[in-house]
């Protein structure tokens, strides 16, 4: 009856310690001075991948479209604060001119278009963003 | 016959040389100079002078060719179309965004060896920036955007 009730305490305490202990272990981007590393919101992540990321990632093979901007290194802290908060007006202002995706690449492949929803989210979110990193 | 096709050739030549068009202006006194009112390093003052100013700034030079039509066609529109982009001499009435916006892409289009444009450099061999040159231009670039929100 005493170990019917302990096993699971015991079972609970072991899970508490592993989960804590994992979260010291994972890197803290934010503690480290001068790096920006931005939790992109699912919903925002979700369009970016599918529509944005063929050419704007690590993974994207052409070479200058990801060195205009690379969402990785917008999430993994690679760009400096100033560098994020000029790439998030860029896609506001890019998106506002409906300049992205390309018309070009949207010739070949129509269905990476963004809605006008999705590029609203964007916008809001890429805009949000920047002026709380500036401190607006 | 050919002496005709010689002599047509001329007189379109001398013709379309009076066909109006307004040179970009000129001018050496630039109060919001991103040179002179910010602290740019020699290096890279000296290498944006040689390989940037003749079309992002007010202080274009203008070789006996660039006046010559048609030539001078293109080269005046480029040279508007460029300063309208980016001029330096403009620079620190720019906005904070707008010149975070521009810096970002000076160290990119810079680094990847869009700009400057091959026409250009062609023409001008002190603009054929090497690779360290491009790297020093960026890494300016990415501080000063980065001074920008200090």
């Amino acid at each position: 009856m005493k170990i019917k009730f302990i096993l699971p305490l015991f079972a609970i305490a072991v899970m508490f310690a592993l989960v804590s202990f994992t979260n010291f272990s994972e890197p803290q981007y934010n503690d480290i001075e001068d790096v920006v590393a931005i939790d992109i919101p699912d919903n925002i992540q979700a369009i970016i991948s599918n529509k944005c990321m063929g050419c704007h990632s690590d993974e994207a093979k052409g070479g200058k479209s990801k060195m205009k901007l690379n969402f990785d290194n917008i999430s993994n802290g690679e760009y400096s604060r100033g560098k994020v908060i000029s790439k998030l007006d860029k896609m506001v202002k890019m998106l506002g001119k409906d300049k992205m995706p390309p018309e070009k690449f949207l010739a070949k492949y129509p269905e990476k278009k963004l809605t006008s929803e999705e590029s609203e989210l964007i916008t809001n979110w890429a805009s949000e963003q920047s002026s709380l990193m500036k401190g607006e | 016959m050919k002496k005709n096709i010689f002599l047509i050739f001329v007189a379109i030549v001398v013709l379309i040389q009076f066909y109006p068009m307004d040179k970009p202006a000129v001018s050496k006194d630039n109060p919001n100079d991103l040179i002179t009112t910010s602290n740019v390093p020699e290096n890279i003052s000296t290498m944006l002078k040689n390989a940037c100013y003749d079309c992002h700034s007010n202080e274009s030079t203008f070789p006996w060719y660039s006046n010559v039509a048609p030539v001078k066609w293109m080269l005046y529109g480029h040279i508007s179309e460029a300063r309208e982009e980016l001029n330096f001499s403009n620079w620190n009435s720019l906005e904070t965004d707008d010149k975070a916006d521009l810096l970002d892409d000076i160290s990119t289009l810079v680094l990847e060896g869009e700009m400057p444009i091959k026409g250009y450099t062609i023409l001008h061999s002190e603009a054929n920036l090497s690779k360290t040159d491009r790297e020093a231009i960026s890494t300016w670039a990415d501080e000063m955007l980065e001074s920008l929100y200090d």
